[in-house]
């Protein structure tokens, strides 16, 4: 799939790849026959349907956050079999 | 079902999921030996899904978590409660997240998401429901009064 455009074959196969252009508000134009045959765009609701989208460096910060040292680890998983 | 409840946000699951050792990993963790009960809406699930390939990880690992009761599914919160929380976070997009820990009822919301959630506003709306991130959250078990420090 090109940035802004999706054939009959990939939308039947992969079709997260459309409902993460609808997240990210983009519309996306359907080929058929490697011509455009129509445009398929969020509606306001879409939001509310598939919820926020989240960009690769915000993910890659929340890892990074995440992370505990070998000693908070020995530490958390000493809690984890202390707790009732 | 054990007594500490935790509503976990998108943030939590994927970095859980990503990486087991972790804060968010040791949750799944203490979830699977039944420890603490970990709580979500099927619309976080939803943003989970939608990320799962920006960290190679797949569906069905995911269905994993949902099918073996690792983390519980309340059903969506209703659009009154969201509406209320929308003034509460930064971004509007985030307040179906403290709806569901609202209706919930749990005593910890998790996230790490620093800027929009784990922010003093809504620590302050959310009380008692203690809105922390993961290490935050482990911290607290270990000392309750230095949970701030331990970021």
């Amino acid at each position: 799939m090109t940035l802004n455009t999706i054939s009959t074959k990939q939308l039947r196969e992969n079709f997260d790849q459309v409902l993460l252009a609808m997240a990210n508000n983009q519309p996306l134009t359907l080929l058929y026959r490697s011509k455009p045959l129509a445009e398929i765009k969020p509606l306001p609701q879409a939001k509310t349907l598939l919820g926020r989208s989240f960009s690769q460096a915000q993910i890659n910060q929340w890892l990074k956050d995440d992370q505990l040292t070998k000693k908070r680890q020995q530490q958390v998983n000493a809690l984890i079999n202390r707790l009732p | 079902m054990p007594s500490l409840t935790v509503f976990l946000d998108a943030s939590v699951i994927l970095a859980g999921m990503a990486s087991p050792l972790g804060g968010s990993g040791f949750l799944l963790q203490a979830a699977k030996q039944k420890k603490i009960a970990l709580i979500t809406t099927p619309l976080i699930i939803n943003e989970v899904n939608r990320h799962l390939t920006k960290l190679k990880l797949q569906s069905k690992q995911l269905k994993t978590l949902l099918n073996r009761r690792i983390i519980c599914l309340i059903k969506d919160p209703d659009e009154v409660i969201i509406d209320r929380c929308r003034r509460l976070s930064p971004d509007p997009d985030d307040s179906h997240v403290l709806a569901g820990a609202i209706v919930a009822n749990v005593n910890f919301l998790l996230s790490l998401d620093k800027k929009h959630i784990l922010t003093k506003r809504v620590k302050k709306h959310l009380s008692p429901i203690r809105v922390l991130s993961p290490k935050q959250f482990w911290q607290s078990l270990f000392t309750p009064s230095v949970v701030e420090g331990w970021t």
